[in-house]
């Protein structure tokens, strides 16, 4: 049932925002319904599809596993974070762009921010690696091989 | 049924050169999260639905109370089965008075676990799933119906007791040649009984639905993740309205697979319910509300008897299915019978006499409706394994005996005996791709090497045909219209904006195909420019865009749809534009080409405009060009498929327009221990015709084996006896990830269609529908000198290893 609000203050694509919250209340559902930045989807709410994985403090974090009360003083990655201020796609959507690994694009979101995580952690991943990597999160379309395509694609060019 | 171009002609239709993807249109706001699906859209005052569902598979529901959960802050109204039963008209099947019909809400009775029961509307989600765990309903359970080979057994609860025909909603026989005679003919006759498993293409975004309803004019605007619009006509019919009383919006869609097709029936409730509250109200589906109670692909058992000539030459089948059909049957179910004769019946093969005897059962359990292969998957399932049981029999190797039936090449186009027209195809040049990407001599050599080592490895092939853009002649009966015409319509327009710049609007409801790319390269081809100054609309508007009964993108209709309508409307652009600049270069339409962005005399590029020059001149000094204030710069264009007809008195005709034929392989190796099933290699080749998009061609062929792969092997809805489903979670419906994807070869073989301009051919389920027959073949033959027989369609280790051991 409905409790007190709480204020929770967080660092969000390098912006503080801060929101007044039911502690009960989902990450995935602050960042989309709070701050309105609906790139981040949700697809099971059990932490299985990965569809609404963020980046918080670095790591990646099933958004719909955690409540936002727990984010408090953290900093966030999201989707519309990715790209450089002037617009300029970050070289992982530039190369899911270019090896079409995404089709409806409602699991892209979640795939790249994993991708993200996961070069940062090892810039150099075999294909095993990123199969193993990138387990975490479901895509229905495309069957993952353009994916796995584009991040390696987006490695060897290291410009994560 | 109309005369069919020579096969001459037909290889010879208009082609262009396949062209590389340089990124899709639409893939920029994919990318940046910028997309807008359902759930993104909020509305000033807009309120939030969750679902109270029934928990028993069937029940009565004698009492509904409701006070306390209105008592919650937050919570603006509630409606149960009483509400809805007087706000709308209940939906019916095809074979109606037999099913009944649905309001979408259990009324006096709930028919399956997950039915809904009760719609709450409050200021958020949370709150109004606090509202649901408030609202008490009084249930008298009653026994569950759930083995449909019981279901019509005289102790078994009748679900529709007010309908006829008690549990089966559907029996029908289609005789087609004189098969009695051709299996009097035979050497060979085989039997089997295959069992195809529930499943579910569920997509990553479930089913969403907005509806504000205004009282000042009665009318409502709904959005929701529908694909076929034909649910727009169901919707307002539900509601009592007409389609311009009812605004439908359609929205990014997050994957589709069929799976949203009944989305409508969430969007009509929410319309009762905005009415009732007097606000907007969205809901979103969860992924529980989705596995337990969106709709499912059926399940079939298929008796089939094939009979042949020692020489492998195939003379005649014999079917028996029985479809589970789930607890309703809504709008064109029981549909899965009819797909086999729309599909064409006979596969790739020249086999002229086949009967089909189908019946359709209701049990308590989630209803069934379109899924990717929607009908075909269980079909070809049961034609392709009885291909492998009669090889077995004739000691023929499976690909020699597909090979000997196949329906030559220079037959096309070809008549089944259905009544379907394939169009183009190669089956043969197809199988020998295929067995080249697999090296299939070399293999079978390592298999028999493999074998002494121990090692159980199988190869398996399907030969399929994939039927795209359905014809759909008896719809036009619930316009009011009797004619007897086939019925493959859309619409495009296409606009020369101020700018130059060329707007094409097509109501495909795309759903990640990427029509925004392939529209835009169409319509840039006609008119000469660059594809960057194409914009393409595919999200619909019905108070803005033309729009057909049957738009949107279903049934791999795509380019037999929306891609040949948005051609004619570009063409039609074309002309007018030449006209217009005819005058002011003074010369004669037909002399003018379009190239690079300007339209110029033909031969002398230096005599001509620019399109942005005739752009600005056509806006700003219409009349300069002498043809008065009022020029064609917008063009609107409806097409219908050449080949689409009326069915005969035996239900005969072209169900397709357009038929791709898919040869499929694949190599497995089964754990003698265990009975794991690994894929070693799967090779997919498919003939869609001219490619116009190779990129979108490849990835949606990858998709859909992907897709495949995990209905054979890990994707399984299971009910137990009380009719409660036990896979309802992503950690139990086990949809393929990273890694269980194969090593993958693909291969094409273009035939255009000679139907169409652009050639190309419906794709986007081949798949789906190949993958799980080629798969367990692979896996018998991996098994069957230990004797081992694959029935069930669901290769678990279980399964797996009880074939083993079943020594049949």
């Amino acid at each position: 049932m409905m409790s007190e609000r709480c204020g929770v203050r967080l660092r969000v694509n390098g912006q503080v925002r801060e929101v007044f919250i039911e502690p009960r209340k989902l990450l995935c559902d602050v960042i989309r319904q709070d701050l309105g930045l609906t790139g981040t989807h949700v697809g099971c709410e059990h932490g299985v599809c990965g569809a609404c994985t963020i980046v918080v403090d670095g790591e990646p974090v099933k958004s719909c596993l955690m409540l936002a009360v727990q984010a408090k003083g953290s900093e966030i990655l999201t989707v519309e974070g990715l790209a450089r201020d002037d617009g300029a796609l970050h070289p992982l959507q530039q190369a899911f762009r270019e090896h079409h690994a995404l089709q409806c694009g409602y699991c892209t979101p979640g795939m790249l921010l994993s991708a993200l995580t996961l070069l940062q952690e090892n810039p150099h991943p075999s294909e095993e690696e990123i199969v193993l990597g990138m387990d975490g999160n479901v895509c229905r379309c495309t069957g993952y091989y353009n994916i796995v395509a584009a991040i390696q694609s987006a490695a060897e060019h290291g410009g994560i | 049924m109309q005369t069919a171009p020579s096969p001459a002609e037909a290889r010879s239709a208009p082609h262009d050169p396949p062209h590389a993807l340089p990124g899709r249109p639409e893939d920029t706001r994919f990318l940046t999260g910028r997309g807008q699906y359902l759930d993104d859209i909020v509305l000033p005052g807009m309120l939030h639905a969750a679902m109270l569902r029934s928990p028993h598979a069937h029940a009565l529901v004698k009492r509904i109370d409701y006070a306390r959960a209105l008592e919650i802050p937050g919570v603006y109204g509630i409606i149960t089965g009483a509400d809805v039963a007087q706000a709308i008209e209940p939906e019916k099947g095809s074979s109606y008075p037999r099913g009944g019909s649905w309001y979408f809400i259990a009324t006096d009775r709930a028919r399956f676990a997950g039915e809904i029961v009760a719609v709450v509307a409050a200021e958020n989600r949370y709150i109004a799933e606090d509202a649901l765990d408030a609202i008490e309903v009084e249930y008298e359970p009653l026994p569950p119906v759930t083995d449909p080979e019981r279901a019509t057994d005289p102790d078994q609860p009748v679900l529709h007791p007010e309908a006829p025909g008690g549990n089966e909603v559907f029996h029908r026989v289609w005789d087609i040649g004189e098969v009695d005679a051709a299996f009097a003919d035979a050497d060979v006759v085989v039997r089997e009984r295959f069992s195809v498993h529930r499943h579910s293409s569920t997509p990553i975004e479930g089913l969403g639905a907005i509806a504000e309803y205004d009282r000042a004019s009665d009318r409502v605007t709904l959005w929701s993740n529908l694909a076929n619009l034909s649910r727009f006509t169901a919707a307002a019919r539900a509601l009592r309205l007409t389609h311009g009383d009812v605004r439908m919006i359609v929205p990014d869609i997050g994957g589709h697979f069929g799976t949203k097709a009944w989305v409508h029936q969430r969007a009509v409730l929410l319309a009762v319910l905005s009415k009732k509250v007097g606000r907007p109200v969205k809901w979103a589906e969860d992924r529980l509300e989705h596995l337990r109670a969106s709709h499912h692909g059926t399940s079939r058992i298929t008796d089939i008897e094939l009979a042949a000539k020692r020489d492998g030459t195939l003379l005649g089948f014999r079917m028996r299915t029985l479809d589970d059909q789930g607890a309703y049957v809504c709008l064109n179910e029981p549909f899965g019978p009819f797909t086999i004769m729309q599909n064409g019946l006979v596969g790739c093969y020249t086999v002229q006499h086949a009967r089909v005897e189908s019946r359709c059962v209701v049990t308590n359990k989630c209803p069934v409706a379109s899924m990717r292969g929607y009908g075909r998957i269980q079909y070809f399932f049961a034609l392709e394994r009885g291909m492998d049981v009669l090889a077995r029999e004739l000691q023929m190797d499976p690909a020699a005996l597909r090979r000997k039936n196949f329906i030559p090449a220079e037959a096309y186009p070809y008549r089944t005996p259905s009544g379907s027209l394939y169009d183009s195809g190669d089956s043969t040049a197809l199988l020998q791709k295929a067995e080249e990407l697999l090296d299939y001599e070399q293999l079978r050599q390592d298999q028999a090497s493999l074998r002494e080592e121990g090692r159980l490895v199988g190869v398996g092939f399907a030969a399929a045909v994939e039927g795209g853009g359905p014809n759909l002649p008896t719809l036009a009966a619930a316009f009011g219209v009797n004619e007897r015409t086939g019925l493959a319509v859309e619409v495009a327009s296409a606009r020369l904006g101020p700018d130059g710049r060329i707007h094409v609007e097509c109501p495909t409801l795309a759903q990640g195909q990427g029509h925004e790319a392939t529209l835009a390269r169409i319509a840039a081809d006609q008119l000469g420019v660059d594809p960057a100054d194409v914009r393409v609309t595919v999200r619909f508007d019905s108070a803005t865009m033309p729009y057909t009964p049957v738009s949107g993108t279903y049934g791999s209709r795509f380019v037999t749809s929306g891609a040949p309508a948005a051609f004619g409307a570009t063409r039609k652009l074309r002309s007018q534009l030449a006209q217009i600049a005819a005058s002011a270069l003074e010369t004669a339409p037909e002399d003018l080409e379009f190239a690079n962005g300007r339209i110029s005399v033909r031969g002398v590029p230096d005599r001509g405009m620019s399109v942005r020059q005739l752009a600005a001149r056509a806006y700003a000094a219409p009349d300069s060009f002498g043809q008065g204030s009022d020029l064609p710069l917008d063009a609107t264009f409806r097409s219908n498929w050449p080949t689409a007809d009326y069915p005969d008195e035996q239900g005969r005709y072209n169900g397709m327009c357009t038929y791709s034929v898919l040869i499929h392989a694949a190599v497995v190796e089964v754990n003698p221990r265990t009975g794991q099933v690994k894929i070693l290699k799967y090779v997919g080749t498919e003939d869609c015709g001219r490619i116009l998009n190779p990129a979108i061609v490849q990835g949606q062929t990858m998709g859909g084996i992907v897709n495949g792969i995990g209905w054979a092997l890990t994707e399984d809805l299971v009910y137990d006896e009380e009719g409660q489903l036990l896979t309802g979670t992503f950690m139990d419906y086990l949809m393929p990830r990273f890694t269980d994807i194969p090593p993958l070869a693909l291969g094409h073989v273009e035939c255009p269609t000679p139907f169409s301009p652009l050639g190309a051919k419906g794709m986007g389920e081949g798949g789906v529908i190949a993958a799980p027959a080629c798969i367990a073949n692979a896996v018998e033959d991996a098994i069957a000198h230990l004797g081992g027989r694959i029935r069930d369609s669901h290769l678990t280790p279980e399964t797996v290893l009880r074939a083993m051991r079943s020594q049949v």
